[in-house]
């Protein structure tokens, strides 16, 4: 009886307030159920660290089945549903989305700052989510360190950057000795391009890109194996998100880390990362490398976001058709519901048996012609 | 007789009403019914609700907190304090009578040696339903034979009220009468003087704290800010002083109250009113001042619209929004008097009866006080809930 | 080709500065600029560089503590404006006939308002519409900017849209005075991809039907492409390089536009780290000696820093602020991204499989 109200269906471009109905799909009615409740009560026994692999080498952070959403007095606003996504060790992950797509919750979930409803979320085959403990939260945020979009609101203004850098150090006791300390923490702002010096200052006393730069070094300074960047550099002028960018590029090349590149421009994702998911609604609509997604796109929300991407050049621009993304076109029926297929080997998009077989098409198409 | 089956109908009705708003905001009867949805399961209504619950709980534990407090004071050091608080010429007394006589008070007090029969009892006379309330002395005589002592009990009358917040003894010139009596005649007192005075300060306190803001940095500015720094440096009292100097022996305005005689209200409205607006103006321009560098306002004033239409459609009113919550707040607030303000203006107001009490131990008269104050203050923060979402379309309450 | 075009707007020696603790700071320092009827105009620039101060003075829309210089002047349809002080003086100009879009629509709304009620008030103040029609022309400017079912939606509060229909709002409000000139102060910025593509393209649309001059304030030279027939480099309160959006684009003349070209992550290549500038923009308090840019420039000369370069002439259209021009100056190689730049644009715009230009190379 509950589960009828507000069956309309809205697009979070029309209105982020309402809440959010699965709309890649047609409503089912046992979708709304959680069959399995492991996410939020769910303890497993394990007492290995976490830095020991459990399972696949290569995976560090696999999410299965993940939902999220936020309660609202009686109202669950579910944001992310069904979310399966593994990614690999060593490499840039980049997630792109518009607002509203949920891809910042899915980043917020792995750090732990937003419970998942359902699913799971296994770091180095390690459960991370639900209710793990005390201990193993704080082991967890030694290995994954966050950057966040907007360089003045995460920074305390109240704090010198010395203590900002350091305060991941000192919660943890990463030094042996204050010496060791000055020293981790000098070393990393040179790193990043500041000056020992600006260790004394405050964050209001820095531009936009230095605070950047202060966030990143707060990060990297706890030397962990996962970094999540959540739009690092929207809030920045473009001559200096290439330097932001760099830095990030630069640090996961020297320590090998694992980075989750959350932005809503492909452009920019497409410059850093090795593998690109594509985010609409809550789900992951298509996952490919980088150069694959922009060769071979199938989804049409990857479609319509790869021409809105601005190429600086008047003559290509003005010629530029932006393909708008409807959602209710693949008309999926109740019988027929999409699903998240591997098109080709590392290529997965998500459709339904009819699209899966254009797709295939598509694909050896482009096989013969090359040949 | 049918006064009891109505107030009993009615509790039930109230009791029926909110668990039929629960069950149409949770959506478990009438989910298709559009009309009942909008109405029952509004969002405003189920948190005013929800909010008069909450506050008649917090309500309920400072009632047992201060009905405890109070009862330690009584039984302290055995009683005898208390006893010889309220025997007069307690030393003068044969040890056997005096007792016996402080027994007879606390009778008619109704205290028992039991403080959980009491609170319950005390409980049970608050809940708003009509009950009849009998009241009687006792007089206690001692059998100069035998020893003993023999009460006899007298009926005084009986009376159906709704709430019976018990009787006041020991607070000159009321003693015997219902709490309740007490209380709202000071109230009335104290609200003649109080209403001027809110309405003082709100039609000087917004009209000055906007000028400032207008001009700031301007002359007017400046004197505003001296005066509202010279008010919050100099204790409240040594400004009512000074105001009472500069009304009464200066303008020559009445300073005692006189029932019924409304220029003796003025001196006392205007002193109250003179010191509060200060704190309206400053808040008023602090938050006109922040509009003042929004965004939008930016954009009115490229739209090209006039700077009075800017102040008056966009500043204003959203400067006003976080200011209105206060408001049913300072009005029913001023039931309650000030007690210096009080004394200054020979007032007989709640300010007064609260410290006269409190010197008597009259608690019945002190917990009375209380309680209505806090259904003042719980009633009037639902109201300034309920205005500000009148007039800010962002506030949904179903939200958090 | 230019000359013969109507000026709507002429700014000569436009210096602008705000009193600060008593100091002086010159934040526009001596720029000069023509502005055509019917082209859209883009001033690109860092934060910083002054380019919000720079369109403010045409609506005299200048901080209480800013200060036009009184040597300045700026000419619209002739008439001088950089003269003009209180909000009466302004009347029938600011809102009317130069309308502004700033670049946050979540905050440029009156939160309080409905929508319909702050597209109203402007057309019953500058048009003096009744009531109901003004009620009726809200509506058709709702359904002009795409904003579906507006006849329900005028009732709306803002905080029921989300970012991009906010700005479509803000676009219909500027629209209700059939302005001559629409500045828009970052418009897009706030926005995402999708929504911003979205929004240039209402904005060219509804240049085209209704013949304004839009002047278009952005960091990003990417968004710039889409829009611009003219664009206008600026860096450290002057602009240092101008001409139509090929000469910029296929042309660039000043070491700044190519440090600003080279930072784009399109026109990057994944092997090699991204191009950046150096150091941070200028800041006022002191004064500016030589080119405001020497310091971050990798190819200043002594010159640089004694003496601030003249606007050399490249073309017709084409000028630019540096001492590189001078005939004295020595050849220099261009930076990589620069010297490839034709080809980069061909490859970017080939992997999103973009229809290519057909720019003939000279």
């Amino acid at each position: 009886m509950m589960k009828n109200k507000e069956e309309k269906v809205v697009t979070p471009e029309e209105n982020t307030n309402t809440r959010y109905i699965d709309i890649q799909s047609p409503y089912k009615p046992e979708n709304a159920h959680h069959n399995n409740k492991k996410g939020a009560k769910y303890k497993e026994e394990d007492n290995e660290p976490l830095s020991v692999v459990k399972g696949k080498e290569n995976d560090i952070i696999t999410l299965s089945h993940v939902d999220i959403g936020f309660k609202r007095g009686t109202d669950l606003r579910v944001v992310v549903k069904d979310f399966n996504l593994t990614i690999n060790r060593g490499e840039i992950f980049g997630l792109v989305g518009e607002s509203g797509s949920g891809k910042t919750t899915v980043g917020r979930s792995i750090m732990r700052i937003v419970p998942v409803l359902d699913g799971e979320i296994r770091y180095n085959g390690h459960l991370i989510s639900g209710n793990i403990g005390r201990a193993r939260e704080r082991e967890l945020k030694t290995k994954i360190q966050m950057i966040f979009q907007d360089p003045s609101a995460s920074l305390n203004d109240r704090a010198n950057v010395d203590y900002i850098v350091s305060e991941g150090l000192r919660a943890f006791h990463l030094y042996e000795n204050e010496e060791d300390r000055m020293e981790k923490v000098d070393q990393m702002m040179k790193r990043v391009g500041l000056r020992p010096e600006h260790l004394r200052r405050y964050p209001h006393e820095f531009s936009g890109g230095q605070r950047q730069r202060i966030g990143i070094a707060r990060c990297m300074v706890m030397n962990p194996e996962v970094i999540i960047a959540d739009e690092p550099i929207s809030a920045l002028d473009v001559s200096i998100r290439a330097q932001v960018l760099n830095l990030i590029k630069e640090f996961q090349k020297e320590s090998n880390m694992t980075v989750i590149f959350i932005a809503h421009d492909l452009s920019v994702v497409k410059y850093i990362s090795d593998r690109i998911g594509v985010i609409y609604g809550g789900r992951l609509v298509e996952l490919t490398t980088a150069n694959r997604l922009f060769e071979m796109p199938l989804h049409p929300y990857t479609k319509s976001l790869l021409s809105a991407v601005p190429i600086p050049d008047p003559q290509v621009e003005r010629k530029k058709k932006i393909i708008s993304y409807n959602p209710f076109a693949h008309g999926y029926k109740w019988d027929d519901v999409p699903d998240f297929y591997e098109v080709e080997p590392g290529h997965y998009v998500r459709c339904n048996q009819k699209e899966l077989a254009q797709y295939k098409a598509i694909i050896a198409n482009e096989g013969k012609e090359a040949k | 007789m049918a006064t009891y089956i109505i107030g009993y109908l009615l509790i039930i009705l109230v009791v029926a009403f909110v668990v039929f708003v629960e069950l149409v905001g949770h959506k478990v009867i009438f989910v298709n019914n559009a009309r009942i949805q909008t109405i029952f399961g509004h969002p405003l209504l189920r948190y005013s609700l929800r909010r008069i619950g909450s506050a008649i709980i917090s309500i309920l534990l400072a009632i047992t907190a201060t009905f405890f407090l109070i009862r330690f004071k009584v039984d302290a050091n055995g009683g005898l304090d208390f006893c010889k608080k309220v025997v007069t010429n307690w030393d003068k007394m044969n040890e056997t009578i005096a007792w016996a006589q402080c027994a007879a008070t606390k009778a008619n007090l109704g205290i028992t040696e039991n403080w959980f029969v009491d609170l319950f009892t005390y409980f049970f006379n608050i809940l708003p339903f009509p009950k009849t309330i009998c009241v009687s002395s006792f007089e206690s005589v001692v059998d100069e034979i035998t020893g003993s002592v023999q009460y006899y009990e007298v009926l005084t009358g009986c009376r159906t009220t709704v709430m019976y917040l018990g009787r006041a003894f020991f607070i000159t010139a009321a003693n015997g009468e219902f709490v309740t009596d007490v209380i709202f005649s000071k109230m009335g007192v104290s609200f003649e003087v109080g209403i001027i005075a809110v309405l003082v300060e709100i039609f000087l306190g917004y009209p000055m704290g906007m000028m400032m803001a207008r001009r700031k940095d301007g002359i007017f500015d400046r004197i505003g800010n001296a005066y509202i720094i010279s008010i919050d440096a100099i204790p409240g009292v040594a400004y009512y002083y000074i105001w009472m100097v500069i009304l009464c022996t200066l303008i020559g305005l009445p300073r005692k109250y006189e029932a019924g005689n409304f220029l003796t209200l003025l001196a006392p409205a205007l002193t109250m009113g003179f010191t509060g607006m200060a704190g309206i103006a400053l808040w008023v321009r602090r938050y006109m001042l922040d509009e003042f560098n929004s965004d939008y306002v930016k954009f009115a004033r490229s739209k090209g619209l006039s700077e009075n239409r800017i102040l008056a459609v966009h500043i204003l009113r959203n400067a006003i929004v976080p200011l209105v919550r206060s408001i049913p707040a300072a009005v029913l607030g001023a039931l309650l008097g000030t007690f210096y303000l009080e004394k200054i203006y020979v007032i007989p107001g709640v300010g007064g009866l609260l410290v006269d009490a409190n010197d008597k131990s009259d608690f019945y008269v002190l917990q009375g006080i209380i309680i209505v104050s806090a259904l003042i203050s719980v009633v009037s923060y639902l109201l300034g809930d309920i205005v500000t979402a009148v007039i800010d379309p962002r506030i949904s309450f179903s939200k958090e | 080709m230019a000359e013969e075009r109507e000026k709507i707007l002429e700014v000569k020696n436009l210096s602008v500065g705000f009193l600060s603790h008593g100091k002086k700071m010159h934040v526009i320092r001596d720029v000069s600029l023509d502005v055509y009827k019917g082209e859209t105009l883009a001033i690109v620039g860092e934060s910083g560089s002054g380019k919000s101060v720079f369109t403010k003075t045409f609506t005299g829309m200048l901080d209480v503590n800013g200060f036009i210089d009184p040597k300045s002047s700026i000419k619209f349809h002739g008439e001088e404006i950089s003269k003009k002080k209180t909000t009466k003086e302004w009347a029938g100009i600011r809102g009317k006939r130069i309308a502004t879009i700033f670049q946050d629509p979540m905050t440029s709304l009156n939160p309080l308002l409905t929508i319909g009620y702050q597209i109203m008030e402007v057309l019953r103040l500058h048009h003096g519409l009744s009531k109901q029609e003004a009620k009726e022309e809200a509506i058709n400017l709702l359904r002009k900017v795409r904003i579906p079912e507006p006849e329900k939606r005028i009732k709306d509060y803002p905080f029921q849209y989300s970012g991009g229909m906010r700005q479509r709002v803000v676009i219909a409000i500027a629209l209700a005075c059939r302005p001559e000139i629409l500045i828009c102060d970052e418009p897009t910025t706030a926005l995402d991809v999708t929504v911003q593509a979205q929004i240039l393209q209402l904005i060219k649309e509804l240049q085209q039907e209704y013949n304004w001059t839009t002047i278009f304030i952005t960091h990003d030279l990417g968004v710039v492409a889409n829009i611009a027939d003219r664009i206008a480099v600026m860096y450290g309160g002057q602009i240092v390089e101008y001409g139509t959006a090929e000469d910029i684009f296929y042309e660039p003349a000043h070491p700044y536009t190519w440090a600003l070209l080279s930072s784009l992550p399109q026109l990057g290549s994944k092997d090699e780290p991204l191009v950046y500038i150096k150091g941070n923009p200028p800041s006022f308090n002191t004064e500016i000696i030589g080119d405001a840019f020497a310091i971050r420039n990798e190819y200043a000369m002594k010159i640089d820093y004694v003496m601030d370069p003249p606007m050399f002439q490249i073309s017709d259209t084409h000028f630019a602020k540096t001492w590189l021009l001078d005939k004295n100056a020595p050849k220099v190689e261009k930076p990589l991204i620069i010297q490839n730049l034709r080809a980069r644009m061909k490859q970017a715009a080939k992997d999103l499989k973009r229809e290519v230009g057909d720019y003939d190379e000279k």
